[in-house]
């Protein structure tokens, strides 16, 4: 018996070594690849002329367009969000994203999410809800979950952890992401800082997908979620997982909008984008962080 | 939980520590092993855990009642009682629902609109593993094959055994009941092979199956929009995909089983090395060949009958078969397709004629039964007869788009392409290289570094593509 746990221990002990090389060699950013590319863009500029960024998801990239917010905040900010990102993600992305940046150089950090979204059964195990599970980040899920007795998402979270620390079903794209160079991002979103609304992709890229989701909103009228404020609300973020010094870390809550100005039943049209981009801008202002 | 999950290996592994630490306290073993494998089951659907009790408890005192029975007639009585219980929930969980389908379209037929409702019951994962297996022990003590077992646990554990409760391989009383009744000592070299086997079924369903799943689904999916070549590169690969998902599961379930000091039967032998169709029923899913042999052929004559009864055996047993797998009637044409590849061989046989040994022979012999066995498996694929005979259709058109481009339609992405195609390769190299041998990895280098890398490298790339979500195709059997 104890030559079969000596063996079984030396194997798997070389195994995870292995693995725990590849983790370590490879970029942070790969599990994402438009974030990948705006993190590699903004860290190559080498004045580092951006000092507000934007974290989110699609709520995030498709709402907040960076060019009207600086027009009236008197700032230079990017729109650092991407569609589909899950609160942890978006919180590991940053905080690496920081940790290499020259903190220096960064004033503001606008969060659209601060509380994680649950892991669906349907993504269990996706590259999408695992390769940014580290210690702290399933520190953030324990610290909310356990006293809302939420115990299949612990669970979910700490398998998530589990299969990331294993490169289960991660080792194909850690092994690219060490050994090829990312592709560069598109010229379209670098001139708009990051930004890319939804009516801009459905005319470019034409996809039957989300022209469907714009002509059921077009039927329906119904918004998925009405906040509860008015108008939009910025608030300082006072959390002891989202904290720098030197750096504001700011949470914008949305405000209501008719439907005029969505596109589907989540997100905004052109117009509702520049005009929530107009209200948090003005919002900022008021609030004079600087 | 599947098998293919990073769940089992923490659950086998907590399995493994606490057994060992109880050897030479049998009982506690199999106490152990009845307790971790209603729970393995329970995470599927505790509801139907009551049924596997049920037939567990049913088997139990029939088997005992039977032989304790002098009387013949009561013997009977007791076996049918047995069977009408096991079937009866087979029929009710599995079949009802199709019959009663099939006999409303026959009604319609004939213009007479009297829907029968349905059931619309959940299939029980494994219930016709499990059910057969139960059978096996009390038609054995009717057949005065063994003797009953008395105590309880030994028994419900030899029906509810988790490594082989959901998909087999489906063990009979008298070779696994003797193993779990006296005590075990670890031995190093099955546990050794074990873990071996245990990494050549993940490599198979993972690594293989899986990757070949998302072509096959993409073809069978759309298939009157391919053309011939096409077609029959997805009825190839999803006869090597179900190869690889049954036996990478019977090799997790062996080799699992191997780590606890139990030995299960072996479940496959190259299938596809078969030399005819007779011999490719001797290496496929051999639990459930032969156990139609032993329970089905032979007590209703077997070849010891007239022509034309042993004719009807074969058909009632490639029919029953076909049946087994699914209540849907493209298994039922599986079924007769593979008793129609036995009658040439059968009727050779009636009139004593013999095939020459020549390589030419023996070469044509084996591309047909292969070629006939993929023909098969487009049948069990489909999702109705229908669609198998139209795709068998498209499979003789000839598309003149050029093949690059045709190609290109399914090469989502190339590393996985390039890893499918070598990891086919190193399958059947390995196998032909073992020889007959339970698994690929039975025969490896002697050399520890060459031998290490291997099982590091496919360790690397189960690693890859696991995913606890992809279940094994038997399982809704």
């Amino acid at each position: 018996m104890k030559i079969f746990i000596t063996k079984i221990l030396s194997f798997f002990l070389i195994l995870f070594v292995i693995n725990y090389c590849i983790y370590l060699k490879s970029r942070y950013s790969w599990g994402n690849k438009i974030i990948d590319q705006k993190i590699e863009y903004v860290s190559s500029l080498n004045d580092k002329p951006y000092k507000s960024f934007f974290w989110g998801s699609s709520k995030t990239y498709r709402h907040i367009n960076p060019i009207i917010f600086d027009s009236i905040a008197h700032t230079t900010s990017f729109n650092m969000g991407y569609a589909g990102c899950y609160w942890f993600e978006t919180s590991y992305l940053m905080d690496n994203f920081i940790e290499a940046y020259d903190t220096s150089n960064i004033s503001n950090i606008f969060l659209q999410q601060i509380y994680p979204t649950p892991i669906s059964k349907r993504n269990l195990h996706s590259r999408q809800v695992k390769y940014f599970m580290d210690n702290k980040r399933l520190s953030m899920a324990y610290d909310f979950y356990l006293p809302r007795k939420k115990y299949k998402q612990l669970y979910y979270h700490l398998l998530m952890y589990v299969e990331n620390h294993l490169n289960i079903g991660l080792l194909k794209g850690r092994l690219i992401s060490i050994f090829k160079d990312r592709e560069m991002l598109s010229n379209k979103i670098i001139k708009q800082k990051g930004f890319y609304t939804l009516e801009e992709e459905v005319k470019e890229t034409k996809s039957a997908y989300l022209r469907g989701r714009a002509n059921k909103f077009k039927v329906n009228q119904k918004i998925k979620v009405i906040p509860k404020n008015k108008n939009p609300l910025l608030r300082i973020i006072n959390n002891k997982y989202i904290t720098k010094i030197g750096i504001n870390f700011i949470h914008i809550i949305p405000g209501q909008m008719g439907t005029e100005m969505y596109f589907d039943t989540g997100h905004y049209n052109d117009k509702g984008a520049a005009a929530f981009s107009l209200e948090i801008a003005q919002i900022f202002n008021k609030k004079n962080i600087k | 939980m599947y098998f293919n999950s990073v769940v089992y290996i923490f659950f086998l592994a907590f399995v493994f520590t606490v057994y060992w630490c109880l050897q030479k306290r049998v009982k506690l073993q199999n106490l152990l092993l009845l307790i971790s494998s209603y729970f393995f089951y329970s995470l599927w659907d505790y509801r139907f855990l009551s049924l596997i009790i049920l037939s567990s408890f049913v088997d139990f005192f029939i088997g005992q009642k039977i032989s304790l029975t002098e009387k013949k007639a009561k013997k009977k009585f007791y076996l049918f009682l047995s069977l009408f219980v096991n079937l009866g929930m087979l029929g009710v969980f599995k079949y009802y629902d199709f019959f009663v389908d099939s006999f409303n379209v026959l009604l319609d037929s004939f213009n007479l609109n009297i829907n029968i409702q349905t059931l619309n019951l959940i299939l029980p994962v494994g219930i016709s593993f499990y059910t057969f297996q139960t059978l096996s022990y009390t038609i054995d003590i009717y057949y005065g094959k063994i003797k009953p077992t008395k105590n309880f646990i030994n028994f419900f554990t030899f029906v509810s055994f988790f490594p082989q409760l959901v998909a087999g391989p489906i063990e009979r009383a008298k070779y696994f009941l003797p193993q779990i009744e006296l005590p075990r000592k670890f031995n190093l070299t099955l546990a050794k092979d074990g873990l071996k086997q245990i990494l050549w079924g993940l490599f198979q369903k993972v690594v293989i199956a899986d990757n070949c799943a998302v072509y096959v689904d993409k073809i069978f999916q759309n298939y009157p929009n391919h053309n011939g070549f096409i077609l029959f590169l997805g009825a190839v690969l999803f006869a090597i995909q179900i190869y690889c998902d049954f036996a990478g599961y019977s090799s997790i379930a062996i080799g699992s089983a191997k780590l606890l000091g139990i030995k299960l039967m072996q479940n496959f032998k190259m299938p596809y090395f078969s030399k005819n169709i007779s011999d490719f029923w001797k290496r496929w899913h051999i639990s459930l060949s032969t156990w139609f042999r032993d329970y089905v052929y032979i007590p209703l004559g077997g070849n010891r009958v007239g022509k034309s009864l042993h004719m009807r055996n074969i058909f009632v047993v490639f029919i029953t078969s076909g049946l087994w797998h699914g209540a849907n009637w493209t298994y039922l044409m599986w079924g007769f397709i593979h008793f129609l590849l036995f009658i040439p061989s059968t009727l050779l046989s009636y009139f004593d004629i013999k095939l020459s040994n020549s390589k030419f022979t023996s070469l044509m012999v084996y591309i047909s039964t292969m070629f006939s066995v993929i023909i098969a498996w487009i049948f069990f694929r489909s999702d109705t007869i229908t669609d198998a005979f139209q795709y068998i259709g498209n499979m003789i058109i000839i598309s003149d788009r050029p093949f690059q481009a045709v190609m290109l339609d399914y090469t989502t992405d190339v590393i996985d392409l390039i890893v499918i195609i070598i990891s086919i390769l190193v399958l059947f190299t390995f196998e032909f290289i073992s020889n007959n041998k339970e698994h690929g990895l039975s025969i490896c280098p002697k050399n520890i570094f060459l031998r290490w890398s291997i099982y590091l490298v496919l360790s690397l790339l189960v690693l890859q593509y696991l995913n606890g979500d992809n279940a094994f195709i038997y399982f809704q059997f």
